[in-house]
């Protein structure tokens, strides 16, 4: 029954919400008091956007989700905060994170109940997350029903005729996404980095036949929030890391920058064109970027923030020939 | 290789700074520290020619105004010209031809 009302308060804080933290927050406060903290509820709540690959995501408590890249690298979707109806809302709020991933081509994602991990065999051993981990990561699946299928065979191989004591549910989604990662790196805080993203990401977007005016302002809006990320994020500490990735997907290029800074409320930012602020010389990096590209949306958090930034492209009709 | 270079030229009471590269955070020092060991009270007029600068960002921006405000109130002129059309477009967004003078090209910016 609770789970049943769960769902539907799920379902219906969706149409006001894109953010699986505040829902499952609101969750929490609706049901804590019904749970009584005799029973709490686990659950991976994630948004997945298919326009752009991004799949927004908060685990209350449950097992992770397994993420194997198209690269073989390999992720986890690991518990952000506590059970609903585990803790109060002050609690559980502050202990819930909010954390997002982008799809590129060929990434799969499992998801599935305690029920596969507990699977027992004739000897009460449990399958556990382990072994099924690394069926996921051993295995090459043609589709997502082939990972279902897979570790479906693999628990009937493991548990014989032993009889299950919970349910078991799976879910399995392999990207079809076309995006590309076309840069990322990993660099001190030190602006002269600039210069070289700026070279190599020109060089990369203009490859890939980006039209030379859309390369001068996603590279525009790379400088800047990178010189945000270093001076204003890490404060320019040089231990500390900036992470600057660019997708390109489509007629649609992602950018990533990520630094190791306590993060800022971006809708404080004074307007630069304010007849106070029109002559200073700070203050209109977040202003620029936001007028040249489609979305820009900060993730803060109380050790790091993240730009995420889209720009719709436009790709040159013929390629330049070298004479 | 430098990322922004400059030449500078007179014409009558006019200095004139061709720029060449990208203007932007780790280059903004050449533009700054170039006019402020070319300035001369004699000069009435200082003209920016912007024609071989490819891109521009904030810090960019910041540093024309910086310049703007060594000779506010002294009864000279900055005049910028010449803009690229990307660089033009952020030199809008600034909206600097609220409070500085952009020409299209040299033949309007000296007359």
């Amino acid at each position: 029954m609770y789970v049943a009302m769960a769902k539907a308060v799920i379902l219906s804080q969706l149409r006001n919400s894109n953010s699986p933290k505040a829902i499952l927050c609101h969750l929490n406060d609706l049901l804590y008091d019904l749970l009584c903290r005799q029973y709490s509820i686990t659950m991976i709540l994630g948004i997945l956007d298919t326009s752009n690959g991004s799949f927004q995501y908060a685990n209350a408590g449950h097992w992770p989700g397994i993420v194997k890249g198209s690269n073989g690298d390999v992720r986890l979707l690991n518990p952000t905060g506590c059970p609903v109806g585990f803790a109060r809302s002050e609690r559980f709020d502050e202990l819930l994170e909010e954390h997002e991933f982008y799809f590129s081509k060929g990434d799969v994602v499992f998801l599935y109940t305690d029920g596969v991990i507990e699977t027992m065999n004739g000897n009460e051993n449990i399958f556990g997350f382990e072994r099924l981990k690394n069926l996921i990561v051993e295995t090459q699946f043609e589709s997502a029903v082939d990972i279902s299928r897979e570790v479906e065979f693999a628990l009937y191989d493991f548990s014989g005729s032993s009889e299950r004591y919970d349910d078991i549910t799976m879910m399995s989604i392999i990207s079809a996404n076309e995006s590309r990662k076309i840069y990322d790196n990993t660099f001190s805080s030190d602006l002269k980095q600039i210069d070289r993203i700026e070279s190599l990401m020109t060089e990369n977007l203009s490859a890939h036949q980006i039209d030379n005016e859309d390369i001068n302002e996603i590279v525009l809006a790379m400088k800047e929030m990178v010189a945000n990320a270093v001076i204003h994020g890490n404060k320019s500490d040089a231990s500390k890391n900036i992470y600057v990735c660019i997708e390109l997907s489509g007629n649609e290029v992602f950018l990533r920058v990520l630094d190791q800074g306590g993060g800022f409320d971006p809708h404080v930012i004074p307007d630069p064109l304010s007849e106070d602020a029109l002559k200073r010389t700070h203050g209109r990096g977040i202003f620029f970027a936001k007028r040249i590209v489609d979305d820009l949306k900060y993730v803060c958090k109380s050790d790091s923030t993240e730009v995420i930034i889209k720009k719709n492209v436009r790709k040159r009709e013929h390629a330049e020939v070298d004479h | 290789m430098q990322k922004l270079t400059i030449e500078t030229r007179n014409i009558n009471d006019m200095m004139i700074l061709d720029l060449k590269g990208i203007l932007d955070i780790n280059s903004k020092g050449v533009l700054i520290q170039n006019f402020k060991s070319m300035y001369d009270d004699n000069y009435s007029r200082f003209l920016l020619n912007f024609a071989m600068v490819t891109r521009i960002d904030s810090s960019g921006v910041n540093s024309i105004i910086e310049i703007y405000d060594t000779v506010e109130g002294k009864d000279k002129e900055i005049v910028l010209y010449n803009l690229a059309e990307h660089v033009g477009k952020i030199l809008r967004f600034a909206q600097l031809h609220r409070f500085i003078t952009i020409k299209r090209n040299e033949t309007e910016a000296i007359s």
